[in-house]
């Protein structure tokens, strides 16, 4: 067998697994990705006393209440990583991380992915949060994109004071929904898209990211 | 016949679960925009193909072009009699090996050859079986002809195709019947000699005449039409190895003996090479690692020439580089990865210049195996020659 990642020949451990899963990642890639230690609890920005980041206090202080679960630094590993997967295209090793995101997954929830806009959609041919939110569990599109500008090249300040994008074509009729998206920078596109759905009914919104932007790191966009 | 790219029309790119581009069968199913779909995993550094995209095939329209060559020195008669027979395998279009010892200028003696198939209309293709060599034809091609030399390798600029292509296998998977001429440098090394499908995208992108160039050719090479060149251009014997027992001491002695002059280690493995960085950094000396993760190959190559250190390197560089008066020893040398032909290979690099003709090279060993002797059978062989 090789590694999904590397493609070096590997040798497969003997569990009752190794019948039926398809990709293996050898133990070098599988800690390639640094987990999030301790910090903010609703963004997961790092700090060591596991305090709520001023970032958070200011989304708070706007009556946004989100709270984020991150998995992983957006390092250099995770920058690779997400290029990878989401600008080369190479979708299947989003398996490399569903271990980690079903990890997270709770029963009576619906996952809904952060929308693409239907141009970036034909381009990419497929939506980098579904295919993160479809290896957790159940999804729904409950939300529409207006077709904007990428965010890639926007400073903080311009980030924030985008104007929504995000609707809801339908009313929303279950209770508890989780949010996915695949990094979260300054949690614009997030907070915003859980401001539509509690506007459309939703009760209860949270948000799981794979990679959060470090604010030091200089791989940071901003 | 011509170069497979994305288009809007032609035939689907992934049939009956086959790339059509690479013909390999890796292809994986995901979510498309439209559904179900399948992309191929072995070819995305060329762009992803999809099911739902479509291959086109185009001719090569880049002018067909002449040229000059001027020699870069004067070809020795040994030479200019293996370039000759290159020019009549050429006119029978004939496949043929070239053996010829490590050091024996085979980049030079077939230039005449390039220069006859480019001045017919032909294309000629180089494939080289990493980067390294391959930038190291493109600089000595650069020099010799007045055509451009098209590179093909990561790095290079992967679109066009002129007279002469200088590239690596892999990125010559979306070409079909292309060239009239292909060059096979170092023909039985790694890349090439444990993936039958890279063997098939040359075979696929040439149009049926090869040349295999290399010091260590593998059993069904040795079927082709064979020319041998076993002096070096230089007129001096190969050195010989010398067998060693290996120890610590060993190793401090081989460095300190040659401490004027650049050193070369060969490790087997990437672990190894830390190890053997620490117990020799801890010796006092300063050194360097290099294996297949390291970004700046050619800068290390300068450094080792230009300060006379020491580089520990694993069987990346066993071929295609050269180093002026550089003293080889290989470290672990019964390793299972270090096969006579490597070891033949890593033996060559050892003085490769005129100005400095011999050198020594050392196998340091643990266990005696039969690789050993049998590459130093053969080094000792071909000066009999």
């Amino acid at each position: 067998m090789r590694c999904l990642l590397c493609n070096e020949p590997m040798t497969v451990p003997w569990t009752p697994a190794t019948l039926w899963r398809r990709d293996w990642v050898c133990s070098s890639c599988e800690t390639r990705l640094t987990p999030l230690g301790t910090g903010c609890p609703r963004c997961g920005q790092p700090n060591e006393t596991g305090e709520t980041c001023p970032d958070c206090i200011r989304w708070l202080a706007l009556g946004l209440d989100l709270t984020v679960r991150c998995l992983y630094a957006y390092d250099e590993a995770g920058v690779e990583w997400l290029h990878r997967f989401k600008f080369s295209g190479d979708v299947v090793i989003a398996s490399s991380v569903a271990q980690a995101l079903r990890r997270l997954r709770s029963s009576g929830v619906t996952y809904v992915p952060v929308p693409l806009g239907e141009a970036r959609l034909r381009e990419r041919r497929f939506n980098q949060a579904e295919v993160l939110a479809r290896s957790i569990g159940m999804t729904k599109n409950y939300l529409g994109k207006l077709d904007v500008s990428s965010q890639r090249e926007l400073g903080k300040e311009e980030r924030r004071h985008r104007t929504n994008p995000f609707t809801v074509p339908t009313s929303v009729k279950c209770g508890k929904i989780i949010l996915v998206d695949d990094v979260y920078t300054t949690g614009t596109t997030l907070h915003q898209a859980a401001f539509s759905l509690r506007q459309a009914g939703a009760t209860e919104v949270s948000a799981i990211c794979l990679f959060r932007a470090l604010n030091k790191s200089k791989t940071r966009p901003i | 016949m011509g170069e497979i790219s994305i288009a809007p029309t032609g035939k689907r790119a992934i049939r009956f679960g086959i790339c059509q581009r690479c013909l390999s069968t890796d292809v994986r199913t995901f979510t498309c925009h439209h559904g179900t779909c399948a992309y191929c995993r072995n070819c995305l550094y060329l762009g992803r193909v999809c099911r739902c995209d479509f291959l086109e095939e185009r001719d090569i329209t880049t002018p067909l072009e002449t040229t000059e060559l001027t020699m870069p020195f004067e070809l020795a008669p040994d030479q200019a009699r293996v370039a000759s027979q290159l020019l009549t395998w050429w006119e029978e279009r004939q496949t043929g090996l070239v053996h010829a010892v490590c050091g024996a200028g085979k980049t030079e003696m077939t230039f005449p050859v390039i220069e006859r198939v480019v001045n017919e209309g032909g294309r000629v293709l180089i494939v080289s079986p990493r980067r390294d060599v391959a930038l190291e034809w493109v600089e000595r091609l650069e020099q010799a002809f007045t055509v451009p030399v098209t590179r093909r390798y990561g790095g290079g600029e992967k679109e066009t195709i002129g007279m002469i292509t200088v590239a690596t296998a892999p990125l010559l998977m979306n070409l079909r019947n292309v060239f009239d001429y292909v060059l096979v440098d170092e023909s039985d090394a790694f890349p090439f000699a444990f993936d039958l499908s890279l063997w098939n995208t040359i075979r696929r992108a040439g149009k049926g005449i090869f040349l295999f160039i290399t010091a260590t050719p593998t059993v069904w090479q040795i079927l082709f039409p064979t020319v041998h060149l076993s002096r070096r251009y230089h007129g001096f014997d190969l050195p010989v190895p010398t067998l060693v027992k290996q120890s610590d001491e060993q190793l401090f002695d081989f460095c300190r003996r040659h401490a004027s002059k650049p050193r070369l280690l060969f490790v087997p493995t990437k672990s190894g090479l830390e190890r053997y960085r620490e117990t020799l950094e801890e010796a006092g000396f300063t050194c360097r690692t290099v294996s297949a993760e390291t970004e700046e190959r050619t800068d290390s190559l300068d450094w080792l020439q230009q300060t006379n250190g020491i580089v520990l390197a694993t069987s990346i560089w066993e071929r295609g580089m050269t180093v002026r008066d550089v003293q080889v020893g290989v470290v672990e040398s019964e390793h299972r990865l270090f096969s006579a032909r490597g070891l033949i290979q890593m033996a060559g690099r050892a003085g490769r210049k005129p100005d400095a003709p011999t050198g020594e090279v050392c196998f340091f060993y643990g266990e005696r195996t039969f690789r050993q002797d049998v590459a130093i059978q053969k080094i000792k062989e071909a000066n009999r020659r």
